[in-house]
């Protein structure tokens, strides 16, 4: 993995509109995440942790300041320019509703490799590998439909890393596991950081997932209210 | 692309209820579409036939006063070179040579307006043109003073086959001539006004009435192929010298029923907009539908790299497929009925006084007209392809964080 993927966000705010009022998401945000971090952003609902991880992950855009992704300003790409950087350098692990429910966890595997005109021979060995390592080679010819919340996230962690990303985002990836899937999902988590030494970032206010991480940063009301190292 | 598509059939798949009432109304909109056409089709071929066969033949060589086949009195006046223009082309077969005159025909009890056609038994029967008698016998070239008259007629003159009849009309000069006839035989063409106002006599019977020598109205023509009709009359239209001559196709002659024909052809257009709105709206609303319930979906694919115009070919194909599959069984379904129908034809006998008078007869039978079918088919391709624009683009515009959002 490229040891200079860093991310950079510069005075970066976010103004959500709800019934006609303004709500600040974010307010004036200043962070970096270096390459290969395992990292939290902690805080009550509300505080703005989602919604760094749109902003990082080209799902949004700031109503002020700039992000930054190895030095460029990531919102001067267009929208398919977004979403060619959205496929080849990130990798997203939502609270929920992970997968396509129309496709088999194998061809979830395989659907950003498709995207990314990976040949048969190399998607199939690299979507077999990972399921594999995500405990779910018996699973592999089942849809979403068929498998349990546990499995279902591991088939996503399994497709936010077959393009080889170069941070993989996951928002509360653990609120709707039980507390000994939602810690082998991090051991996991940990397991590929190692591995891989591709960047986490972590959306959560689960304790377990805090203590966990190597960097805790706190957010409150839109803002950074401190950071730790563990 | 093979994702998409496959992800698209597995779409289509998973509300098979919405699906297949989506197909059934392609199917059924397009069935119904050619199966119309082909009635439609069917009905003007026989008209055709029948007004090409009974009444004017494939083309017709008068004087510029015949212009119209309801006109009378008019003559050629050197029939002999014609003959040697016509003999000469073998894409025209066979040819009758007509005398017509308007006249009046009474009997003992009544008497009318009528049509005098002088023919020759057999030029007519090499054309094609004579009918049955429905009363009597046909006439032959010794009936030198008999007629044939529609059984309408005889009806209204109050006559039976054996009576007498008086015919009487302007000569060539214009003086009034008239000669009394022997009723021999009666026809039905299912045209009241051929029925009710034609007296049918040998040319020469006509000619020697009218004091025509060799004088006749017309040349009706036979021609084969039928597809070098209009090669030939252009053909003939330069060789024959005479200004005062014409040649002139059935629709022609007969410009109301060329109309008519015209008129329906449109019409169908009219239906077809009509059928492909209602269809194009049940795609539209099955799309409308499926993509406000994938907004997840939607949203999730676009946070994975999905490009928007992939989105909009992922949307594009499912519509596709869908259309394709209505129009394949719409398609097998339309010309199954059609051709069915057209072996055992539909019986209209209970309209046929309505009908009569385009020389539809009793019994109409569709046939798969191939080239609306390809019209059909391009207008239905077509027209659900533009309407999946629509939530193609509106999918392709999805915002993910705010499609992610929506409840699944």
């Amino acid at each position: 993995m490229m040891k200079d993927f860093q991310i950079q966000l510069v005075g970066v705010s976010k103004v959500y509109h709800a019934n006609g009022l303004p709500v600040r998401a974010l307010d004036g945000i200043a962070l970096t995440v270096n390459a290969g971090e395992f990292a939290v952003l902690a805080g009550p609902s509300g505080s703005g942790k989602s919604t760094i991880l749109h902003l990082i992950g080209a799902l949004d855009r700031p109503t002020e300041g700039k992000v930054f992704i190895e030095g460029d300003d990531l919102y001067a790409r267009s929208r398919e320019g977004l979403a060619a950087f959205r496929l080849n350098k990130i990798g997203f692990v939502f609270q929920a509703y992970n997968l396509i429910p129309v496709l088999t966890a194998r061809e979830n595997v395989e659907y950003p490799l498709l995207l990314q005109r990976i040949e048969k021979k190399e998607r199939l060995r690299r979507s077999e590998e990972l399921l594999l390592h995500v405990g779910l080679k018996a699973q592999m010819s089942k849809r979403p439909g068929e498998m349990s919340g546990g499995q279902q996230q591991r088939v996503a962690v399994a497709r936010a890393l077959a393009t080889k990303p170069q941070v993989v985002l996951a928002d509360e990836p653990t609120a709707n596991l039980d507390s000994h899937t939602g810690s082998a999902l991090i051991d996991l988590f940990r397991e590929l950081n190692d591995q891989y030494k591709v960047t986490f970032l972590f959306a959560s206010h689960d304790a377990m997932v805090i203590s966990r991480a190597h960097r805790v940063i706190h957010l409150k009301d839109g803002r950074v209210e401190g950071e730790e190292i563990q | 692309m093979t994702i998409f598509l496959s992800i698209a059939l597995r779409n289509i798949l998973r509300n098979k209820k919405r699906s297949l009432i989506t197909l059934s109304a392609v199917t059924f909109g397009l069935a119904a579409l050619i199966f119309l056409r082909g009635f439609v089709f069917g009905a003007q071929e026989q008209m055709v036939k029948n007004i090409t066969t009974s009444l004017t033949s494939d083309a017709q060589i008068v004087p510029a006063a015949l212009e119209n086949i309801y006109n009378t009195n008019a003559y050629i006046e050197d029939p002999e070179s014609i003959r040697r223009i016509l003999k000469k082309d073998p894409r025209v077969r066979n040819y009758a040579e007509r005398v017509i005159a308007g006249g009046i025909v009474s009997s003992a009890t009544n008497s009318m307006a009528t049509f005098i056609v002088g023919f020759h038994p057999d030029e007519e029967t090499r054309i094609g043109s004579r009918r049955d008698a429905v009363r009597g016998r046909l006439m032959n070239l010794q009936d030198d003073h008999a007629a044939a008259i529609g059984d309408k007629m005889r009806e209204v003159l109050g006559i039976d086959i054996g009576d007498k009849i008086i015919v009487t009309a302007q000569d060539y000069y214009g003086a009034l001539a008239g000669e009394a006839f022997t009723l021999i035989g009666t026809f039905e063409t299912g045209n009241d006004q051929i029925d009710n106002g034609t007296v049918m006599l040998l040319r020469s019977s006509a000619q020697r009435m009218l004091s025509l020598d060799q004088r006749i109205s017309k040349f009706a023509l036979r021609i084969e192929p039928k597809d070098a009709v209009m090669a030939v009359v252009s053909d003939l239209r330069t060789q024959i010298p005479s200004k005062n001559l014409k040649v002139l196709t059935w629709e022609e002659l007969i410009p109301m029923m060329a109309q008519l024909i015209h008129f329906q052809n449109g019409m169908i257009f009219v239906v077809v907009l009509i059928v492909l709105t209602v269809v194009a709206a049940g795609i539209l609303n099955t799309l409308m539908m499926s993509i406000v319930e994938r907004t997840r979906e939607f949203g999730l694919m676009m946070a994975m790299g999905t490009k928007p115009r992939q989105v909009i070919l992922l949307v594009g194909l499912e519509s596709f497929l869908i259309t394709s599959l209505g129009a394949v069984c719409g398609i097998a379904v339309g010309i199954s009925l059609t051709t069915y129908v057209g072996h055992v034809g539909i019986d209209l006998s209970r309209f046929i006084s309505t009908f009569s008078n385009f020389l539809i007869g009793a019994h109409v039978y569709p046939r798969v007209d191939w080239f609306y079918l390809g019209i059909f088919i391009a207008v239905v391709m077509g027209s659900n392809f533009i309407v999946s624009l629509y939530p193609a683009w509106r999918a392709s515009r999805l915002d993910p964080v705010e499609a992610m959002r929506q409840a699944g």
